[in-house]
């Protein structure tokens, strides 16, 4: 089991990235935006963040950057939940320190692999 | 006035003032119940919907028994509570891929949404229609896509739009024609119509081959969606279109030559080259650009002549162009570079050198 943080302004997104992720027996906790998400994650261990890339105020790169840049937070996993997937923004994300990427419309059991296959490059 | 008059009056007076004051009473006593009544309703409306919500969560992401237990509870909803439930499907649906679609989608058509959605296209407000329209592509209802349309005529543009999305997702190639005919006279959904196209995939290949193909020099005649279907073949790599945008690359207005310059980059076949190669003598400067990318992409050693060529002799944007087409070559185009001698030769290397390090 792992603690994984998700953050998506849409409630849909965030219910149905959760429902699979808990079902996988993880421990999942969502916020609606960037800013909520570096504040869970100054307070709480998060082994894995999911953001999404456009969100109010900031966006999941933002997120993902802000990460990297803190010590603290070196070793989360990060996986970006996007609508953008043209090779510009891919490499964006990966320039940013991303781990790897889910394409929006997702499939749950594609994203399952995909957090379990981060979660397995970390140990 | 006498006594007894006076008393009479007295007690009529209080017996009224007893009686307003039992009026008020009462409905003070009445207001606070229906209040707390209909907080109660909506606190019990709000835990249904929770639980309906958490039963179409589960209903989209289970698999297996799990997935057909959800489903057999949501064919078991009644009323409003399945009217929620619609509604709610509706709006996850098109936000996840899988099983869960098709599964979710035959739920839907049991119940009947195909048939109300159909009939909320045909509504008097707007808003309405809307639902109606976007419905119609989350069920990706072929039925539904006369009646889609008839939307994009539709006096609201928000109503155009959601008909646009929605013949996209359907995926249907009766839908390229009348997408084109709408790019031409509502330019704020060239972005959602690209994207339909793109959606609607090979299938509208034919279609957009023939809005190439016909676009005939006449003053009157708008170039757009030709330019469109051009963007749109390449978009989908319709390899079979290379003909028709080699010969739009060559004549046809300045916006269906570049994009047809464009759109010939995407297509992987020999038969793209000669008309890029020829297209980097075009009249415009933009157009030869975009053939001079576009033969970078394709990764057409054939053509370093001829980008050497332009590359000294042209405009800047177009020799700027064709240096940054022949780095793409790899080595073959490295060494062109290296020989040439050409001010953008140089350029396009000490860049190189300095983005490798």
């Amino acid at each position: 089991m792992s603690v994984i943080l998700v953050a998506d302004d849409d409630d849909d997104i965030r219910d149905l990235v959760a429902y699979r992720l808990e079902r996988d027996g993880h421990d999942v906790t969502t916020v609606a935006n960037g800013l909520a998400a570096l504040e869970h994650l100054a307070s709480a261990q998060v082994e894995l963040v999911i953001l999404d890339v456009m969100m109010p105020g900031m966006s999941g790169i933002d997120v993902a950057r802000a990460i990297r840049a803190d010590g603290r937070l070196a070793g989360i996993r990060i996986i970006l939940l996007t609508a953008r997937t043209q090779e510009a923004d891919l490499e964006q994300g990966y320039a940013a320190g991303v781990d790897d990427y889910v394409a929006k419309p997702f499939s749950p059991r594609e994203l399952s692999l995909r957090v379990g296959a981060v979660l397995a490059r970390r140990t | 006035m006498g006594e007894s008059a006076h008393n009479l009056l007295l007690a009529i007076a209080w017996g009224l003032l007893l009686v307003f004051t039992g009026l008020a009473v009462v409905g003070v006593i009445a207001l606070v119940g229906i209040r707390a009544a209909r907080q109660a309703t909506s606190r019990r409306r709000q835990r249904d919907r929770g639980a309906i919500r958490s039963r179409i969560v589960a209903a989209i992401v289970d698999e297996g028994d799990a997935a057909a237990e959800a489903d057999r509870e949501l064919m078991a909803l009644r009323g409003t509570a399945w009217d929620h439930a619609e509604a709610a499907v509706i709006a996850m649906l098109p936000k996840v891929r899988g099983d869960a679609q098709e599964r979710l989608r035959t739920v839907l058509r049991t119940r009947g949404t195909e048939q109300r959605a159909l009939a909320q296209a045909r509504s008097l407000r707007a808003f309405v229609r809307c639902k109606g329209a976007f419905a119609l592509g989350v069920l990706r209802s072929t039925d539904a896509v006369d009646r889609l349309i008839v939307l994009l005529d539709d006096r609201s543009a928000l109503v155009r739009r959601v008909a646009v999305r929605s013949l996209g997702q359907i995926g249907d190639a009766r839908a390229v024609e009348p997408l084109l005919a709408l790019a031409a006279r509502d330019l704020g959904l060239t972005r959602d119509i690209v994207f339909a196209l793109h959606e609607i995939g090979l299938s509208g290949a034919p279609a957009l081959r023939a809005a190439v193909g016909s676009w005939q020099p006449d003053f009157r005649a708008d170039d757009r969606p030709a330019a469109l279907a051009a963007s749109a073949l390449g978009m989908i790599q319709d390899v079979d279109a290379s003909l028709v945008l080699a010969d739009a690359v060559l004549r046809g207005p300045i916006a269906l030559r570049l994009a047809a310059a464009k759109a010939l980059g995407h297509l992987d076949t020999p038969l793209s080259l000669a008309p890029l190669q020829a297209a980097l003598r075009a009249p415009s400067h933009q157009v030869r650009v975009a053939a001079a990318a576009s033969l970078g992409r394709l990764g057409a050693e054939v053509a370093i002549p001829a980008l050497v060529d332009v590359m000294r002799s042209t405009d800047s944007a177009t020799a700027r162009a064709a240096a940054d087409a022949l780095m793409e070559l790899g080595p073959a185009g490295r060494a062109a570079l290296e020989s040439s001698g050409a001010p953008h030769a140089i350029e396009a290397l000490a860049l190189h050198r300095l983005r490798s390090g």
